[in-house]
């Protein structure tokens, strides 16, 4: 595990780099886009684990902080959706040039779901598989919005999943935990796996490892 | 470099197991003593919560202090140990991995530690224990209840219907609090009991962590937060109150923010508590770390492994 700055002196990007412990026929790369707000924070530990498992089963895996948040440069609330999305594709580039792979593998919790599709979007050359666990949909019942407690970043507009469809890689897993999360994303495939939400601070919860949902990911990406 | 710092992630510990962010200063505001270091509240990685020990970390550094943020054993990046510590002996241990790392790597020899709420009671259990501590943070520390806390918790509560409603069905704090010292002190609860902060044997043990921190000259800066309706403390003086026989004198400034909740969620509590921390570590009048000599000599840890 290798913690280092990048990106450019004006947006420099903390991140950590777990490289591929086997090496299968083809080696392989995946950026981990985290949540965004207190989500991030109380999801790290667990994206940290999954980063681990994903090391070990051959994959160049870089996880990072959006620029304004966690290690990253820049102040809390500098940052905006299309800033956010704009910093996964620095990731991508670093990744690719660390490792020499070409196309990667995108997974993405929550906010990180929906920037990591946006992004994903019209890009089949550079990235190949997409995971999308638990996005930020307008029918979540956490938010965005008045009534929801997810943090957002300005200029927040919700990611229409079933309208990227068509632009996202044919090999797309979008993965929910949690009961009632399915409204917004219309045509796409869904698996359900039932678990704790790790981004959320439940007093009997917090810090849990959801284990379950880690395999199932891993399995799926072999 | 940004504004005043720089910041670089390190890998520390004997075995590079435990990660952090180094910020230092920049030009001319380089070298300002003493060094801090944050250390983690419960198992919120480096961060802390609403991004307040970066923001912190990157203030303090642009004042001119070496700064470091690092994540526990198995919090955050950070491996988790193989060597079987129990959890608090593990975090002293990595404090003074820490604690090495920056003598070696930063040629600091005198620092300052920061913790909130368990990060505060880890501070407060370390720092004692090596020399090259000067000063303790200690943001809503553990302070046994008072007379006048529960005094003041009960007013909280009146006003509130759902408290009276407990506390007529015999529940909440007063009557747990009442039952279990009563329990305790007629010998029907065992000598086993973990009454949390109102055992006595915890009383006495956070009294004796305050008594030979200030033997050792280390200067305090507590801060209290009274906001939360849960309440840990309702007042300032409640750590005074808590360990009358402790000779704090001058050695301690303590703060009360009134209405902050316990992880300073307003920014503007952050901000305050910031240039107050800024304030202290400006006029506090740390004893130089001695003379190198002595303290290579002396054991640097004297105690581990405190029941918790």
């Amino acid at each position: 595990m290798t913690p280092f700055y990048f990106g450019t002196r004006q947006r420099r990007l903390f991140g950590v780099y777990d490289p591929a412990q086997k090496i299968g026929k083809a080696a392989r790369a995946a950026v981990i886009c985290h949540p965004w707000g207190s989500e991030q924070i109380h999801a790290y530990r667990t994206l940290r684990q999954l980063a681990a498992r994903l090391s070990q089963d051959g994959f160049h895996v870089l996880r990072f902080d959006y620029y304004g948040t966690g290690d990253s440069a820049g102040d809390t609330g500098d940052n905006d959706f299309a800033g956010s999305r704009s910093d996964i594709e620095t990731a991508m580039a670093e990744l690719k040039d660390m490792t020499g792979v070409a196309r990667l593998t995108l997974v993405g919790l929550r906010l990180g779901a929906c920037l990591a599709a946006d992004a994903c979007a019209g890009r089949a050359e550079e990235i190949d598989t997409l995971v999308l666990w638990d996005p930020l949909t307008a029918g979540d019942p956490a938010g965005p919005g008045p009534a929801g407690s997810a943090e957002v970043p300005r200029n927040f507009t919700n990611v229409d999943l079933s309208s990227l469809a068509a632009e996202l890689p044919s090999r797309t897993l979008v993965l929910l935990t949690q009961d009632g999360m399915a409204g917004a994303i219309g045509s796409l495939a869904v698996e359900h796996v039932a678990s704790a939400p790790p981004w959320i601070e439940e007093r009997m919860q917090t810090g849990a490892i959801p284990v379950n949902v880690l395999q199932h990911i891993v399995h799926w990406l072999r | 470099m940004m504004d005043g710092y720089n910041e670089q992630a390190v890998l520390l510990g004997r075995a590079k197991s435990l990660i952090g962010v180094l910020a230092r200063p920049s030009g001319e505001a380089r070298g300002r003593r003493p060094a801090v270091v944050i250390l983690n509240t419960g198992i919120i990685h480096r961060v802390g919560q609403h991004r307040m020990y970066v923001a912190m970390a990157r203030r303090l550094a642009a004042a001119g202090h070496v700064v470091l943020r690092f994540d526990f054993s198995g919090i955050g990046d950070s491996r988790s140990r193989t060597d079987g510590l129990n959890p608090l002996a593990a975090c002293l241990a990595d404090v003074q991995d820490a604690l090495d790392w920056l003598t070696q790597s930063c040629s600091v020899n005198e620092v300052v530690l920061v913790g909130l709420c368990s990060g505060a009671d880890i501070a407060l259990r370390y720092g004692h224990t090596d020399r090259r501590v000067a000063g303790l943070v200690l943001l809503d520390p553990a302070i046994p209840p008072t007379a006048r806390f529960y005094r003041d918790y009960l007013l909280r509560r009146m006003t509130r219907m759902r408290s009276w409603l407990t506390f007529a069905r015999g529940g909440g704090r007063i009557w747990g609090d009442l039952v279990g010292r009563i329990a305790f002190a007629i010998g029907t609860r065992s000598a086993a009991w973990d009454g949390g902060l109102i055992d006595p044997r915890t009383r006495g043990e956070l009294e004796s962590l305050y008594r030979s921190s200030l033997e050792r000259d280390i200067r305090l800066f507590v801060v209290l937060t009274g906001g939360d309706l849960a309440g840990r403390q309702t007042y300032r003086e409640q750590l005074l109150d808590a360990f009358p026989t402790v000779p704090f004198e001058d050695k301690l400034r303590l703060e009360y923010f009134a209405d902050a909740d316990h992880t300073f969620a307003p920014p503007e509590d952050r901000a305050r508590l910031n240039a107050m921390i800024m304030d202290w570590l400006a006029a506090a009048p740390f004893r130089h770390a001695s003379a190198q000599s002595e303290q290579q000599d002396m054991p640097i840890r004297k105690q581990v492994g405190y029941g918790m």
